[in-house]
């Protein structure tokens, strides 16, 4: 029994020595993520799978405005390193991958914190580990009734979209008494919707013929397009995700369904006017970013150049392109804000004193407080023109007149 | 040299871990894994901890799959309803350890349900059944808002026993491998007790089984109960490990995952269930390793063909059923047959 004992001594000894190797020592002093001459951020969004195609403009954005940012020579002589994971858009998938970046890349700070779903489910660890992160679409569920600590966002919810939609019906169409009917997706994302629906309704004492819903990742609505059709209503109001809005297009021209049809912004895609042809020309979004094809607008001309640059094949800037670059732009102002000695907390309660932060144009003024981590940014109503396959913007810029976030 | 076990009482024949050489090697892997968890990062631990949950979930399903022969699709659906289940009652004010096993058993009450076809039902058919089972769980999870705050998810409070909270992934480590070991020794003695013999023998032939004098109806039953109290349980744990869920968290890919699991492992195998939970949970993690490594020299490789991991998976897992259909408990076998006779094998 002895001899055992001893060979069982002697190889802890071994394995002792062994993970006594692993350990790397670290100064208590330093923050996570800084040195003297770089900083880095890291990116969560799915790179693989069927929402690749969202998830990799999300990285590729953060990519390139901080690639632009070290031309200029970084922040405070600071270069700044992205390092995108891919998180499969699966909940524990992506929590782990965001504990991969934190413990084995040492970021100082997340650039994306992927969709709503994941944003959701990383919450908790963000909070944990108090990392000050950015969540690319402004989702209800995580932002009220009280914002997590450093999670920041921006823009209208899909309730203050749907809005601003009925107000531009109310006010700039000025349509007497008009027909309503509502279509939305029966998930989290298409009930915030029709929470803004409800809000508007109620409060403008509007005529509703019809209300339909379909469940995610439902093959057919035609049964729900035919009922509408049957109700006459004047305007039908959506909350659809892409491929559904072009579903509904098709379904609509077959059945000679005409009237304008108004969408949220996360459904405003180039794509859609494509697949669906002249159909789309009924078709409208509320949008709070500038669109792609707005070259005049300063911030999407240096956006579009500085992609140009680095993607040469790629003319038109996607969607979340888009919105992830104005999430970058928010979070390098953040960490210039915090100062030459950089921390996590002066990081996040720089980005909480962040006022009327102009974004040349890509979206309206951005305000963060300690209470509001998403705030509503400017909208304008856009049209569809299948001639020329762009978005025309049909409103000036505003907000909502009926505000839920001062209930 | 050793050339073979040679017993010489009923005890030793019946010892769970028969060799001694058997228990130092146990001893010693649980001591370095107990010293990994102390000085590692959070991140592996993270994936240590979701191996130790994914191996109670797959033996579960490997009881009902792989023991008695009754293919589950909607081994998802008892994980959701345990992780629900868990965390609704921690919220509304039941401690953590008596909210565990009620999940365990409000699952397991769903397992008899979908238990109850499985005597008329066989092989597809069954598939079928506990397929929808799967659906109906989802869209409960997403419909039933006043219950599970439908597709916005829920909070889940991290598991607290006797005030001490276990909101680390360290502390956790600690929470969630007792509970495994004690799961793969239940599991272990169960499968060689009656209720296991008799599984075994309804998988192999049931008809064969009933003329010996087997109840299939109560033990057709009861393996449905045990599996879906073991996936139960897992889900509990995972809900209050990653302290939030919702109904996307347990959709049919993670019911195929958990086949997968078992498949890769080896089916009707206690160690295969082992060795598929954790050979899973760290394969994605382990493919990650190589666009890394070729992240500094390479970069146009990792952004360009980000989809290589996603071809790889596939690929092992295809091979997997095709080179070696018993597993990685095959192969282990197989190792150990081959060194036993070192070095004269043939």
């Amino acid at each position: 029994m002895k001899g055992k004992l001893k060979i069982i001594v002697i190889f802890l000894c071994f394995v002792a020595v062994f993970y006594g190797s692993l350990v790397k020592t670290i100064s208590a002093a330093e923050v996570p993520g800084v040195t003297k001459d770089k900083i880095i951020i890291g990116t969560l969004s799915p790179l693989t799978g069927p929402i690749a195609m969202v998830g990799i403009p999300i990285a590729d954005a953060v990519k390139d405005y901080f690639s632009f940012i070290n031309e200029q020579g970084g922040i405070y002589g600071r270069k700044i390193e992205v390092i995108s994971e891919d998180d499969k858009y699966e909940p524990p998938q992506a929590v782990a991958s965001l504990k991969k970046l934190i413990d084995r890349d040492k970021i100082f700070a997340c650039a994306s914190t992927s969709g709503t779903p994941i944003t959701a489910a990383v919450a908790p660890t963000v909070g944990r580990e108090k990392i000050p992160s950015m969540a690319p679409i402004p989702a209800y569920g995580i932002f009220e009734p009280k914002p997590p600590k450093y999670i920041f966002a921006y823009g209208p919810f899909y309730a203050d979209q749907v809005i601003f939609n009925i107000e531009y019906i109310l006010f700039t169409l000025k349509a007497k008494d008009p027909k309503l009917a509502f279509f939305y997706q029966d998930d989290d994302f298409g009930q915030d919707g029709y929470r803004g629906f409800k809000a508007a309704v109620e409060k403008y004492k509007l005529n509703v013929v019809a209300t339909e819903k379909y469940t995610r990742g439902a093959i057919d609505i035609s049964s729900q397009v035919l009922n509408i059709k049957r109700a006459n209503p004047d305007f039908l109001i959506l909350t659809f995700i892409p491929s559904h809005s072009i579903m509904l297009l098709k379904e609509a021209k077959k059945l000679g369904l005409t009237i304008p049809i108004f969408s949220c912004a996360n459904a405003r895609l180039e794509e859609v006017i494509k697949v669906s042809g002249d159909a789309a020309d009924i078709y409208h979004c509320a949008e709070y970013t500038a669109l792609p094809n707005e070259t005049n607008v300063p911030g999407m001309a240096k956006l579009i150049q500085n992609r140009n640059k680095r993607n040469p094949a790629e003319k038109v800037p996607p969607k979340y392109y888009i919105l992830s670059y104005v999430n970058a732009l928010i979070l390098g102002e953040g960490i210039k804000k915090a100062g030459k000695d950089l921390t996590r907390e002066k990081l996040r309660s720089a980005l909480e004193s962040l006022k009327d932060f102009n974004t040349e144009g890509l979206t309206g003024s951005i305000s963060y407080s300690q209470n509001d981590h998403c705030p509503m940014t400017a909208m304008r109503v856009v049209k569809a023109n299948s001639k020329t396959g762009y978005y025309e913007p049909i409103t000036d810029w505003g907000l909502t007149k009926l505000n839920l976030k001062q209930k | 040299m050793r050339s073979g076990d040679f017993k010489t009482s009923y005890g030793e024949d019946m010892a769970l871990l028969q060799t001694t050489f058997i228990k130092v090697c146990i001893g010693i892997f649980v001591i370095s894994l107990i010293g990994f968890v102390l000085i590692a990062d959070k991140y592996s631990i993270y994936i240590i901890n979701l191996s130790a949950i994914a191996t109670i979930g797959s033996l579960g399903i490997n009881l009902l799959t792989g023991f008695t022969g009754q293919i589950s699709i909607g081994h998802a659906g008892f994980l959701a309803i345990g992780a629900y289940s868990s965390a609704i009652l921690t919220k509304s004010g039941f401690p953590f350890l008596v909210a565990l096993p009620l999940a365990g058993l409000i699952s397991t009450i769903a397992g008899l349900l979908v238990g109850i076809p499985s005597l008329k039902l066989r092989g597809l058919y069954l598939a079928i059944t506990t397929f929808a089972f799967g659906f109906i769980v989802e869209h409960l999870a997403n419909s039933w808002v006043s219950l599970t705050n439908g597709a916005q998810g829920m909070e889940v409070i991290p598991a607290n026993i006797f005030g001490i909270n276990f909101d680390t992934d360290k502390g956790f480590f600690f929470l969630v491998f007792p509970l495994a070991a004690f799961a793969i020794i239940f599991a272990r003695n169960l499968v060689r007790s009656k209720p296991g013999r008799a599984w075994i023998a309804i998988r192999d032939r049931d008809i064969a089984a009933e003329t010996i004098g087997i109840d299939l109806y109560w033990y057709k039953l009861s393996s449905f109960a045990v599996s879906s109290f073991y996936a139960g349980v897992a889900g509990g744990l995972i809900a209050h490990y990653i302290q939030y869920i919702g109904p996307t968290h347990f959709e049919l890919l993670v019911s195929v995952q958990y086949l997968a699991m078992i498949i890769i492992g080896g089916l009707g195998s206690i160690l295969g269930s082992i060795f598929g939970a954790v050979f899973m949970t760290i394969l994605p993690e382990f493919l990650k390793l190589l666009p890394d490594l070729l992240r500094g020299s390479y970069p146009i490789v990792t952004e360009k063909f980000a989809d290589i991991n996603l071809i790889l998976y596939g690929l092992i897992i295809m091979l997997f059923v095709i080179i070696e259909p018993k597993g990685l408990n095959g192969i282990w076998n197989n190792i150990k047959v081959y060194w036993r006779m070192w070095p004269y094998t043939h």
